[in-house]
């Protein structure tokens, strides 16, 4: 079937452009994606609860709305999945683990509020990492998420439900959660675009925290234009979390209808793309190098002009200091967590036993030396240029069996191999784009990471459409029939 | 909090560490092997090193002000948007 005929390869615009010229029904659309999930929820696990009776109802609804002319809300009808750790109203959400069975969540996230007043239809929840404490998509409790391209390797994580079934076009956008990469890693392994916004741009209330100073929600969609989109509908002030107070605008869809850029054959023209020197560009392999030079050499074509930038020296110290912070901040949510015969897994426990190692002047330094990191990183990078692009991975995508570790030393190695090029911007709070740039030998997706200084989300979304304006990475999709022959989950969830 | 001796050599700074990790279960009652507070020491102890340098760099009277950082380098780097 060719993508223009199967309408679930269609992006999130797309979609909503067809529902609003009559050319599909919000029924149809989730009837398709639970046919979709059925099919392949054994092999990717990417779901924690499907809700299709009341994905039905709410699709009949829109429905029914759109027939009477009363259809309102930029999302109205289209079919999304949440990753499950948006608490709802009145119900809790799993977070990936049982510890909060029958919990009743103090509030409702402001995140779920604002999806639903768009008038999508969530299909359900996605797996994640347990707490959404590890970057692999391994979770001991409810199953491994594995990834669509090849269900041998890791869907990276903790945003893995929702990567793993967006890539699998199960549905057409996820959100996720970003405290070291969570939306970006989890993006780039599968092959989608994934927006890490600056922090402050989307309220964390009613979402479960992992690193309180860290944390940020973002989307994980089928291109630019689409991330875009939500975050325009996820963005704005909310008292519920201050960080939220301070941001110094609301973020526009830059690609809505009479708002967007015209065609330009140089649209880039004027930008300046830092290829860093040093730090992002170490330990990359000569394939993914390549890789990510033709994709400066596209972006050259579009009118940019791109420039070599010295990196910081202190982006390891920096790196370090993301650590610690999470270290501090989980271990301040789950101390009670790890008492003696809890549930928890031995993954989450082996990071969460790394705040051990913490004095309270160790956490404390590393949360005061975060501003003035901020100001010297963009002093030196964006004084010389406007984006920076770089690997948002290094590498080919792991397999399972090499990052199955719980502890120490090993685990420390697989952690930061995952979340090195990812984790300075949270620590710095800059707004960052994931998108696929290439293949890698092992034939999964290789993603290029696009950062910007504080509230240039806009600047990220303008270069990543413009690349995807111009390449086809971001319409590739998986060969899932394949997968499923040849790799039965053996740590399958259940809905 | 005790902090670790940095003058210490590398083994006699592990093992610091790795009894400071014992003693911080214990207090939060966190059960743990004693083997794996050696683990832990030996996976915390690069991280813990290259925050002492960037401690180094700090004022002395520096506070947090992340937010403000954010605020101030969008409004030098930022489009105005």
């Amino acid at each position: 079937m060719s993508p223009s005929s199967d309408p679930l390869a269609r992006s999130l615009r797309e979609t909503l452009a067809d529902l609003a010229e009559g050319q599909t029904t919000s029924r149809q659309l989730v009837e398709a994606c639970l046919t979709r999930i059925e099919q392949f929820q054994p092999v990717l696990n990417a779901f924690r609860e499907v809700h299709a009776a009341e994905a039905l109802a709410a699709a009949d609804k829109c429905d029914r709305e759109r027939a009477s002319g009363t259809a309102t809300g930029r999302l109205h009808g289209v079919p999304i999945a949440m990753k499950d750790m948006f608490h709802g109203d009145g119900e809790s959400a799993g977070c990936g683990s049982v510890l909060r069975a029958g919990r009743v969540p103090p509030l409702t996230s402001t995140v779920r509020q604002r999806i639903d007043a768009a008038g999508a239809v969530v299909l359900g929840t996605t797996n994640m990492t347990e707490f959404a404490y590890g970057p692999t998509g391994q979770n001991a409790i409810t199953g491994d998420v594995r990834n669509p391209w090849d269900p041998a390797c890791i869907s990276g994580g903790s945003s893995s439900g929702s990567a793993a079934a967006v890539a699998a076009r199960a549905s057409f956008a996820a959100l996720g959660s970003d405290t070291a990469g969570s939306v970006r890693t989890p993006a780039a392994l599968c092959g989608l675009t994934g927006l890490k916004p600056t922090h402050g741009r989307v309220s964390r209330a009613g979402a479960m925290p992992l690193s309180f100073s860290l944390d940020t929600i973002g989307p994980l969609t089928r291109d630019v234009a689409d991330s875009a989109l939500l975050l325009s509908i996820l963005a704005g002030p909310d008292r519920r979390d201050p960080a939220t107070l301070t941001a110094p605008g609301a973020f526009e869809d830059p690609f809505a209808e009479g708002t967007a850029p015209g065609r330009s054959d140089a649209p880039l023209a004027g930008l300046r793309i830092g290829r860093p020197l040093g730090y992002f560009d170490e330990d990359v392999p000569a394939h993914e190098a390549a890789l990510l030079d033709q994709t400066a050499e596209l972006l050259a074509s579009l009118g940019a002009t791109i420039l070599s930038v010295p990196m910081p020296e202190q982006l390891p110290l920096w790196n370090s200091a993301g650590n610690i912070l999470v270290w501090g901040e989980a271990f301040a949510l789950h101390a009670a967590d790890m008492a003696e015969g809890s549930a928890l897994s031995p993954q989450t426990r082996g990071r969460l036993e790394m705040s051990l190692a913490l004095g309270a002047r160790d956490y404390l330094d590393a949360q005061r030396g975060r501003g003035s990191a901020v100001r010297d990183f963009c002093a030196r990078v964006f004084s010389r240029c406007d984006v920076l692009l770089c690997p948002t991975v290094p590498g080919p995508t792991p397999l399972l069996s090499e990052v199955d570790v719980s502890g120490g030393s090993a685990m420390m190695k697989v952690l930061d191999g995952l979340t090195r090029l990812t984790r300075p911007a949270n620590y710095l709070g800059l707004p960052a784009l994931s998108l696929p740039i290439g293949m890698s030998r092992s034939g999964t997706p290789f993603s290029g990471q696009l950062i910007a200084p504080p509230w240039c989300e806009a600047r990220l979304c303008r270069v990543g459409a413009a690349f995807q304006g111009a390449s086809s990475w971001h319409r590739m999709a998986p060969p899932l029939d394949q997968a499923v022959a040849a790799h039965p989950n053996p740590k399958k969830g259940t809905l | 909090m005790p902090q670790l001796d940095d003058s210490r050599d590398g083994g006699a700074r592990l093992a610091d560490l790795a009894a400071f990790i014992a003693a911080h279960a214990a207090r939060a009652k966190v059960p743990l092997a004693p083997t794996r507070a050696a683990e832990i020491a030996a996976a915390a102890l690069p991280h813990l090193d290259r925050l002492e340098t960037l401690r180094a760099s700090l004022d002395v009277e520096a506070a947090p002000d992340f937010i403000g950082a954010l605020l101030d380098m969008g409004e030098t780097h930022g489009d105005q948007e």
